[in-house]
């Protein structure tokens, strides 16, 4: 096409600049000899930045940087080197930009998706290096969209949790109809993205590598012939996870088949007989293991001490080998610390093991492109801290602002009950009072406290007191302070508040008490029917709050929903006393059958309506109120409506 | 094995009571006792109240009490207090002229008559405290009155929480010189000094607080934020706060005890209310240790879990929680920026002004734009479980 040519001037050498047909490539192709092929090539895609001469400067050049290298090309023709600089300019910046809008295609425009269409004075390669480095999944989970739109993921959430399931369904199924199945199911899921969040999370993890060789076991099957059979069955994962623990066995793989393992099943039963399956699994060899002249040429191979990437950059501080040679002391500690005892093959052993297992596994708390060795922040946090003289503060100060100005209320309507009451109250009398009544009873200062209380120890005139007794207001008679009347009722309230409690709380494991008498099947039922009770509040609030008047109709259905959710309470506790009814009548033929005049405790007996209107009060309350808010909102805007 | 180890040892240790801390907190609003006058006036609920303590300190001899009054516009010790040399001589007089004379209205000095029927570490007890309250009611003034229908609950708190970390850090030993000198006429029961000595050595046993908070007003969401800090702060104490309310709302109090596992009691009618007494003895005399053991009284019903908001201190059932601190809010923010922690919270159209009734004729728009963003009308992909 060649559309964008241009003559230059590179290293003080003539040629033009010119761009690949699939526009990936500039070319520099020098003028002499002709027909020369390209000098210089440069990948579009890695350009970083472009830099052109002022427009009002003589000289005409556009410098090319490309990572660290830069290229400076001047155009030299005569007439058109500014207009020529211009194309190539333009045509680089075109193609960059594109090249970088497919590259925020890629990272899935997540939040910040409009960096596509910025301008293209923005480095092709930042979106590039952006696109590598992001790790573009895990932004997703922190967003609240896809988590929303993402149904398959709901789905699977709905799977795994059954509670959760369940009350889906429940609530689903007793939607108001003019909901949506589309409109019930945002609103579900908007209360529950932090659930999804973490149920995406849990799903992306992976298992790590586990150590293969053990898991690989023979399969005794009894043949035709009755003799045993044993059989190993290796999946071509385990294969390539023992290639990549041992690399020995690769080693003696790929050196011994087809040669003289004509096979690999022919190697692989060899390999599971040998030796040297029981070297590498760490177990002692015996003298009379079976011998296998080629496998066991490889019982002396020493495998590479531990892989690359842990060793040469463990920080000394947790290296004791670094601390052996940093130290002028040697530890005399426990028997795996003796260098001694090291040539225990099991150590050895589960030692590499372990150290190869960790290095497939990549870091999760570090870069991967992280300068190797210890930088501050390493050194920070493997400092052992509890030994520091202080940690420093960092606890984060709350302050409560701008308190002032809504403070002091002064607005009668505001005040308590109490508040109004001492109103009423003359200040100078109150205290006037007080102080009168906590003058000393007698000359010496001495309180006879059985006087002060009113405790009379004899048991008589209860009465007698009472007639000179003040009456109250009303002309009942006060409860006389500490008579013995007052005390006992006292002590009546408290034994029957610790019973109560007792009864609540003697036998916290047994299912019968935490039921409070109602039967498995009827808790269930209302639980359910408080969990879809509580959905629609949910979603009521949500809805009610959201000041939209395009969804008033919604709305007027939802709240219709919320009396429905009552009359399933009512249900429920019609159900409960049923129930009640009949134990109750069982009880009784019981003891009509048997003639044994037992008394049984009907109150005890539990369950019945009242146990279930005493366990959902606080739903009713919270249904009661969410209908008359919504109501006195109706009224109010229907006379404002009436009135406008 | 060796036998001999230290393990027997603190086993062994165990058999003895811990020595109990019981700081009791009395709400001294004038304006609430002058309501309860008919029932049960302020003296007779004191008078209880100092059986009450007599009972807990006779329990076990290493037993320490504490009292403070949480008044209209301030908190005051009534016992211990701090007892300053300077003032007493050696006589037992006052050298202060005005105070003298002040004391001598009302029946004496600071050390308490001599009577052969009370026990000394009782009449001790009685006397500072009795003094002291009459002090306290004596410098309020009908505006410090007037000013609040609240009590200072969260100062009282405060001192309580104070005075019980100090004693447990330097607490007197049992077998320390501390422990009540029956030959000192001037040593007191628990000890009435507040100043105490960081150098001695912290009890192996420990030291078992609890509060009890004796309240008749209401009204304490002015200091919502203070009184749950306090609260919390018990928790983490591990000391429990009894409550005996006689009157007022329970709002919060209620909250404390449940919070902390401590007993909660509201003595609502005039009967219940005269019989303060045994209420007090029965269901408030026991300590952790006895706890342990026992089965609490207490109201059977649910407990007020309701906050006041951070913006107006009103008691709120429905707010606004702010998603970063926690902070409660009785309506939406104006700018969205927390109040407390300054994050800046996207409410989305969460919290308008409630729309019911559908615009027949639209005059003109409220908000055109906002409708049906929460929701939208895809209905592809709708995951149908199952
Ligand atoms: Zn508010
Ligand atoms: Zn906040």
């Amino acid at each position: 096409m060649p559309s964008t040519r241009a003559s230059v001037s590179y290293k003080k050498k003539d040629g033009h600049l010119t761009l690949s047909d699939d526009q990936k490539y500039l070319f520099w192709t020098p003028s002499t000899p002709a027909n020369a092929s390209p000098a210089v090539t440069i990948p579009i895609a890695e350009i970083t930045n472009l830099q052109q001469t002022p427009a009002n400067s003589e000289k005409v050049a556009l410098r090319v940087i490309v990572k660290d290298e830069n290229y400076v090309f001047s155009f030299t023709s005569p007439a058109e080197a500014r207009k020529e600089q211009e194309a190539v300019t333009e045509a680089l910046r075109g193609v960059i930009a594109a090249g970088k809008a497919s590259a925020a295609q890629q990272l899935k425009a997540t939040s910040n998706g409009a960096d596509g269409g910025e301008s293209a004075g923005q480095s092709a390669a930042m979106a590039i290096a952006k696109a590598l480095s992001s790790r573009s999944t895990d932004e997703a989970w922190y967003d609240d969209n896809k988590l929303r739109n993402d149904f398959q993921l709901q789905r699977s959430l709905l799977q795994a949790n059954k509670p959760l399931y369940d009350r889906f369904n429940q609530a689903l199924k007793d939607k108001p109809e003019s909901v949506s199945v589309a409109q019930f199911t945002t609103q579900f899921w908007s209360t529950r993205l932090h659930l999804l969040r973490a149920h995406a999370i849990e799903k992306a993890q992976k298992e790590g590598e586990y150590n293969v060789l053990p898991e690989i076991k023979y399969n005794t099957v009894i043949g035709p012939d009755g003799e045993p059979i044993k059989t190993l069955n290796m999946t071509k994962e385990q294969v390539a996870l023992i290639f990549k623990q041992y690399p020995v066995v690769r080693k003696a793989f790929n050196e011994t088949v087809p040669k003289p393992f004509a096979d690999a099943r022919r190697f692989w039963s060899a390999f599971f007989a040998s030796r040297l399956l029981k070297k590498l699994k760490g177990l002692r060899i015996e003298k009379n293991d079976p011998q296998d002249p080629v496998l066991d040429r490889y019982l002396e191979h020493e495998e590479d001490t531990g892989p690359a990437s842990i060793a040469g950059h463990v920080p000394h501080i947790i290296d004791l080998e670094g601390n052996e040679q940093n130290t002028h002391f040697h530890l005399e500690g426990d028997y795996e610390m003796r260098a001694a005892k090291h040539d225990r093959p099991i150590l050895h052993i589960l030692n590499s093991m372990s150290e190869k297992l960790l290095s497939h596994v990549a870091p999760a708390d570090g870069e991967a492109h992280a300068p190797i060795g210890m930088d501050e922040g390493t050194f920070e946090q493997l400092r052992l801290r509890d030994l520091a003289v202080q940690d420093s503060d960092n606890r984060v100060v709350l302050n409560v602002r701008e308190q002032a100005r809504y403070t002091g209320k002064q607005d009668e309507d505001e005040w308590s009950a109490d508040a109004k009451l001492y109103a009423q109250q003359d200040p100078e009398v109150v205290i006037e009072d007080i102080r009168a009544q906590l003058q000393p009873a007698n000359d010496n200062g001495v309180l006879r406290l059985d006087e002060a209380i009113g405790f009379q120890s004899d048991e008589d005139d209860d009465e007698e007191e009472m007639e000179d007794g003040a009456t109250t207001a009303n002309g009942a008679k006060p409860a006389q302070v500490a008579s013995h009347k007052s005390l006992d009722t006292a002590s009546r309230s408290i034994l029957s508040s610790i019973s109560q409690r007792r009864s609540q709380t003697s036998n916290p494991t047994s299912p019968e008490s935490l039921l409070s008498g109602l039967s498995q099947p009827l808790f269930d039922t209302l639980t359910i029917t408080h969990n879809t009770t509580t959905e629609f509040l949910h979603y009521f609030w949500t809805l009610f709050l959201s000041g939209d008047s395009s969804r008033t109709a919604e709305l007027q259905q939802l709240v219709a929903t919320l009396d429905r959710s009552l009359d399933r309470i009512n249900a429920v506790a019609e159900q409960a006393e049923e129930e009640r009814k009949a134990r109750v009548e069982k009880m009784r033929e019981y003891q009509k059958k048997t003639g044994k005049r037992f008394r049984f405790d009907e109150a005890g007996l539990g369950g019945g309506k009242k146990v279930v209107e005493e366990m959902v009060r606080p739903t009713v309350e919270a249904l009661k109120r969410a209908g008359a808010v919504y109501r006195t909102a109706f009224e109010e805007q229907s006379r404002e409506a009436g009135a406008g | 094995m060796n036998a001999i180890d230290a393990t027997d040892r603190a086993v062994a240790e165990q058999d003895i009571e811990p020595p109990s801390l019981l700081t009791i907190i009395i709400d001294t609003n004038p304006h609430a006792w002058a309501l309860l006058d008919d029932t049960l006036p302020l003296t007779k609920a004191v008078a209880s109240l100092l059986v009450f303590i007599n009972a807990h300190l006779a329990i076990n001899y290493t037993n320490q009490v504490a009292v403070i009054a949480s008044h209209s516009e301030r908190a005051e010790w009534l016992y211990p207090t701090d007892v300053h040399p300077d003032n007493v001589q050696s006589n037992g007089a006052l050298a202060n002229g005005r105070d003298y004379e002040d004391l001598m209205d009302r029946g004496g000095p600071v050390q308490p008559p001599d009577d052969a029927n009370k026990y000394r570490p009782f009449a001790q007890l009685e006397h500072t405290l009795m003094y002291n309250l009459r002090k306290m009611m004596n410098t309020t003034t009908t505006d410090a009155i007037n000013s609040s229908p609240a009590t200072m609950l969260a100062g009282a708190l405060t001192r309580a929480l104070a005075y019980i970390s100090k004693q447990t850090a330097s607490l007197p030993t049992a077998t320390s010189s501390t422990q009540f000198n029956y030959s000192d006429p001037s040593a007191m029961a628990g000890g009435n000094e507040l100043t105490t000595d960081p150098t001695k050595s912290a009890n192996a046993l420990g030291l078992s607080s609890r509060i009890l908070i004796v309240s008749v007003s209401g009204d304490l969401a002015d200091r919502y934020i203070e009184i749950m800090n306090c609260i919390f702060a018990c928790q983490r104490m591990s000391v429990p706060i009894d409550v005996l309310k006689l009157a007022g709302d329970p709002v919060f109090l209620q909250q404390a005890a449940d919070t902390t596992g401590g007993i909660y009691m509201s003595l609502s009618t005039s009967t219940a209310r005269a019989g303060l007494l045994q209420y007090l003895m029965f269901a408030y005399l026991m300590d952790q240790t006895a706890r342990n053991h026992l089965i609490a009284p207490g109201e059977g019903e649910g407990v007020d879990f309701r906050a006041a908001c951070f913006c107006h201190k009103r008691v709120v059932d429905i707010g606004f929680v702010c998603s970063i601190c926690l902070s409660i809010f009785c309506e939406p923010l104006p700018d969205g920026t927390c109040l407390l922690c300054g994050s800046h919270l996207s409410m989305t159209n969460y919290g308008r002004k409630p729309v019911v009734v559908p615009k027949k004729k639209v005059k003109k728009k409220k908000r055109p734009t906002e409708s049906g963003t929460d929701t939208p009308a895809s209905g592809a992909g709708t995951p149908m479980p199952g």
